[in-house]
């Protein structure tokens, strides 16, 4: 292993380190900090997708809604048998949602562009419809956890659940889900993709197996969207509805944060988790009710003129200097 | 039997609203056709003409069917605008880049719309007398959107095919650098046709009010996005005639499934039409993504 | 011995054929030269033996093995490579990081280190090693095409198929890569098929055989000067004398 492909991951851990400190020092800023490190998950589990593919999947959310599904069943089923239901919860979660993904990809990953983006469309509404049509794990009522959990597990323990546990969590899979990216980029899976991002019929003809590296990409990218999920909302939020966990805002929430920080970089979804986090919580605090009134035309803005995002544009103008070896 | 009787006023129902579908598809198969963009933002459309005729006939007591020029003039100069703006400078980008700009401009719209009109439900009633034929009771508004869908479908075709402008957009569907060799201002073409293709859909909500009357909420365009989604791809993406016969199809399909699926027990009619209409979405995709009605 | 082997291939579009029961050989470390004006069939023929499209009748063997029905990506491991007409590099890449990906996936499958150490030795021997930290999109379509060598050259294949390659370069650089050409094929006996449509200078310099394609068929094949002054040829050719 070439450890100098790493480096990137330093500035990485340095602002980790300044969120956390924060976090830990300054009083009231553990749940603000908690709230940006979900939108860098978020970012950085889509990234290994759409950045990485250049595919869209605008039905990325029901992965999350999965996972949110896998840690509820496994509270709800194995709650009796005390703490260990979590990590069957989590085992749940990656496993429902990479089975669901490695289906979906199978399939539609033959499909390409728009046809691809409507179809993941139709998977993610399809799925929902599922769910409330046949009153599969509660129907339209969806899952609700917090009495059964405070019960269970005590009112204390529950709230360190919901209030620590499951943000620690939440930051751990955001720093994993980068340095599984970093691996990525560092191995030929990352030549492979970045070949088929931009020519998917010339990458064919390299030899490149498209269809597999594609869906790997896709299974990775799913599988840390279902642990967001599980941790993030179930955990943390004890209830589980299916209007939520599958709406379509939060892939939308994804995508904005990959373009912004710059799609298929390691560093861009956290910068970009971070500045839509922090613009979110402190607009929605100054202006309630319009931060989408904002952010719509931010992001027309990046698509328009600025399609690198910051990572890849900074990257652009730092090629050929040393501080190119610590940007990816 | 009470069901055959239901079912027959339902696909009734189902094909006088399919109507309605097919022109609320037709133009985004339109941009689709010439500019190859996915108009992800659709929906947003539709809720504009919906809120047009809703304050026309409210503020003014303008009648629904007086509405829809207004509404398609007011389509077609936002179209416009939001090509300069922004399309126009999106047309050689990535899929990626087209699919988000789309995106977040229907989100901006109904941002706007919400903004100006609050996400209250509204609505209004214009009721000219019922239709009583046999099991079948229908509403003559419901009729008058179904002629006005068809006349609108049939000028439509009459333009694209008589006129010159007409045959310079289909030729660009049909083969855009041979379109540029005979001498055809192709990006004149291109913001013509996504013009006329928010103008479409702008008109179309105007007719999807008379439906549901009450349901007219600045965050109802989603609904209609992907309902335009699973028609469009039905009738070959890109091609409008196949969208208005396919959102035909899509109305009968739509109301048919909803009554039959009513007589399981235990689950949700509504739901689960939603569910096996994009099962089908899905499987056309897979087997044919050009269409069922659609060659090429 | 036969390398790669065509047997009665045909592909049609619609109603038009376009390549019409074509038989070809090429032996390994061959010079073949597939001249044919505009539309005879010479592209949809690379599009076939590198998997692009697969035929409506006929079958293919490379190396003894039917490739016929195999995907690209399971062909290039085997031994192939090609450039394209209209060169498509991967443009957000780096020149040296295009090369490497050949490397890396084509018949020399290595690791991401070696392969890009590989890209710079074949980089030099092109004479493009000064790009190579530049993006492939900012090349002008001259140095894309030298990339695209290159890139082929990594892959290590067994045949290289050229599709107007040498189109529009100096004299100078033609005569280069021609020797490079003919140095990969007496050192590592990789066969180099070359398509052009015109530039029969090169072509004469460089092939041993030349296949002329006319409509979708085979006109003629044989050696080089024979075949370029038959009459035929020079009928296909509007009645010029080509050479």
């Amino acid at each position: 292993m070439n450890i100098r492909a790493y480096k990137p991951l330093i500035p990485m851990i340095a602002v980790y380190g300044v969120l956390i400190t924060i976090a830990l020092t300054v009083d009231g800023m553990w749940q603000p900090v908690a709230y940006f490190m979900f939108y860098i998950a978020l970012g950085q589990a889509f990234n290994i997708f759409l950045g990485l593919t250049g595919y869209v999947d605008f039905g990325y959310v029901a992965f999350m809604g999965l996972g949110a599904y896998g840690m509820g069943l496994a509270i709800k089923n194995f709650g009796h048998l005390g703490l260990i239901a979590l990590p069957i919860g989590i085992f749940l979660a990656v496993i429902m949602s990479m089975l669901l993904s490695l289906a979906v990809g199978a399939v539609a990953l033959r499909l390409r562009g728009a046809y691809f983006a409507i179809a993941t469309i139709g998977v993610n509404e399809g799925f929902r419809y599922l769910v409330e049509g046949v009153r599969l794990w509660g129907g339209t009522e969806g899952m609700i956890l917090s009495g059964f959990m405070r019960k269970t597990y005590g009112r204390e323990m529950t709230n360190f659940f919901s209030t620590f546990l499951s943000d620690v969590l939440v930051i751990l899979i955001a720093f994993s889900a980068a340095v599984v990216t970093i691996a990525i980029l560092n191995k030929k899976m990352g030549y492979a993709l970045l070949a088929l991002r931009e020519d998917e019929d010339a990458a064919k003809v390299m030899g490149i197996n498209v269809t597999k590296y594609k869906i790997m990409a896709f299974i990775t990218s799913a599988g840390f969207a279902g642990l967001i999920g599980a941790t993030a909302w179930t955990l943390k939020l004890t209830y589980i509805f299916p209007e939520d966990v599958f709406n379509i805002s939060y892939t939308v929430e994804a995508i904005v944060i990959v373009m912004l920080g710059g799609a298929g970089t390691l560093l861009g979804p956290m910068f970009g988790g971070l500045i839509y986090g922090i613009m979110k919580y402190y607009l929605s605090v100054i202006f309630p009710g319009i931060q989408l009134l904002i952010l719509a035309p931010i992001l027309i803005a990046i698509v328009v003129v600025f399609p690198e995002g910051l990572i890849g544009y900074i990257r652009k103008k730092a090629r050929d200097t040393r501080l190119s070896e610590y940007l990816r | 039997m009470i069901v055959s009787e239901q079912l027959v006023s339902n696909l009734f129902y189902g094909a006088l609203l399919g109507s309605v579908y097919g022109v609320a598809t037709m133009g985004l198969s339109l941009i689709f056709g010439v500019l190859r963009i996915v108009n992800v933002g659709h929906g947003a459309f539709i809720m504009l003409g919906a809120f047009t005729a809703f304050w026309m006939f409210t503020l003014y007591s303008v009648i629904p069917i007086l509405s829809i020029p207004i509404a398609l003039i007011f389509g077609l100069a936002l179209g416009f605008i939001i090509f300069f703006s922004t399309i126009k400078r999106l047309i050689d980008a990535p899929e990626l880049s087209t699919l988000l700009a789309t995106f977040a401009i229907g989100i901006f719209i109904e941002e706007v719309a919400k903004f100006v009109w609050g996400s209250d439900y509204v609505g209004f009633s214009w009721d000219i007398g019922t239709l009583y034929l046999g099991p079948v009771t229908v509403p003559y508004t419901k009729l008058l959107a179904f002629l006005c869908s068809a006349i609108i479908a049939g000028l439509l075709y009459v333009w694209f095919t008589k006129t010159k402008l007409g045959t310079a957009i289909r030729a660009v569907v049909e083969d855009r650098e041979g379109a540029m060799v005979c001498g055809i201002n192709v990006g004149r073409i291109y913001s013509v046709s996504f013009a006329i293709g928010i103008g479409l859909t702008v008109l179309s909500g105007v007719l999807v009010t008379l439906f549901v009357p009450v349901g007219i909420n600045v965050y109802m365009g989603p609904d209609y996005t992907l309902k335009a989604f699973v028609i469009a791809v039905l009738g070959g993406l890109g091609s409008p005639w196949g969208a208005f016969v396919a959102g035909f199809l899509f109305g009968l399909f739509e109301n048919g499934s909803y009554t039959l699926l009513g007589l399981i027990p235990g689950v949700e009619p509504f739901a689960l039409t939603r569910f096996v209409a994009f099962v089908f979405l899905l499987i056309i995709l897979l087997i044919k993504p050009t269409g069922l009605l659609g060659g090429e | 011995m036969v390398l790669l082997k065509l047997e009665k291939v045909t592909k049609k579009f619609g109603g038009i054929v376009a390549v019409d029961s074509v038989d070809l050989q090429v032996e390994q470390g061959e010079a073949l030269g597939i001249v044919g004006p505009n539309g005879s069939g010479k592209t949809t023929l690379y599009n076939l033996i590198s998997g692009v499209y697969t035929p409506d009748e006929g079958r293919i063997i490379f190396d003894g093995k039917d490739i016929t029905g195999m995907p690209p990506h399971a062909r290039t491991p085997l031994g192939l490579a090609r450039t394209f007409q209209i060169p498509r590099p991967f443009g957000s890449a780096t020149v040296r990081e295009n090369v490497a990906i050949g490397a890396m996936f084509g018949r020399a499958s290595m690791d991401v280190e070696e392969a890009l150490r590989e890209a710079d030795e074949h980089l030099k021997l092109i004479g493009i090693y000064n790009l190579r930290n530049k993006e492939a999109k900012l090349l002008t379509p001259l140095e894309k095409r030298f990339m695209e060598l290159a890139r082929a050259l990594a892959m290590k294949p067994k045949i290289l198929l050229l599709d107007e390659v040498m189109a529009g370069m100096h004299p100078s650089d033609i005569e280069k890569i021609i020797e490079t050409l003919q140095k990969i094929r007496k050192e590592e006996h990789v066969a180099v098929v070359s398509m052009v449509e015109h530039l029969m200078h090169a072509i004469t310099k460089f092939a041993e055989r030349v296949v002329v394609m006319h409509q979708g068929r085979k006109l003629i094949e044989g050696e080089t000067a024979r075949v370029l002054n038959d009459p035929r040829v020079i009928e296909v050719y509007l009645g010029k004398r080509v050479v």
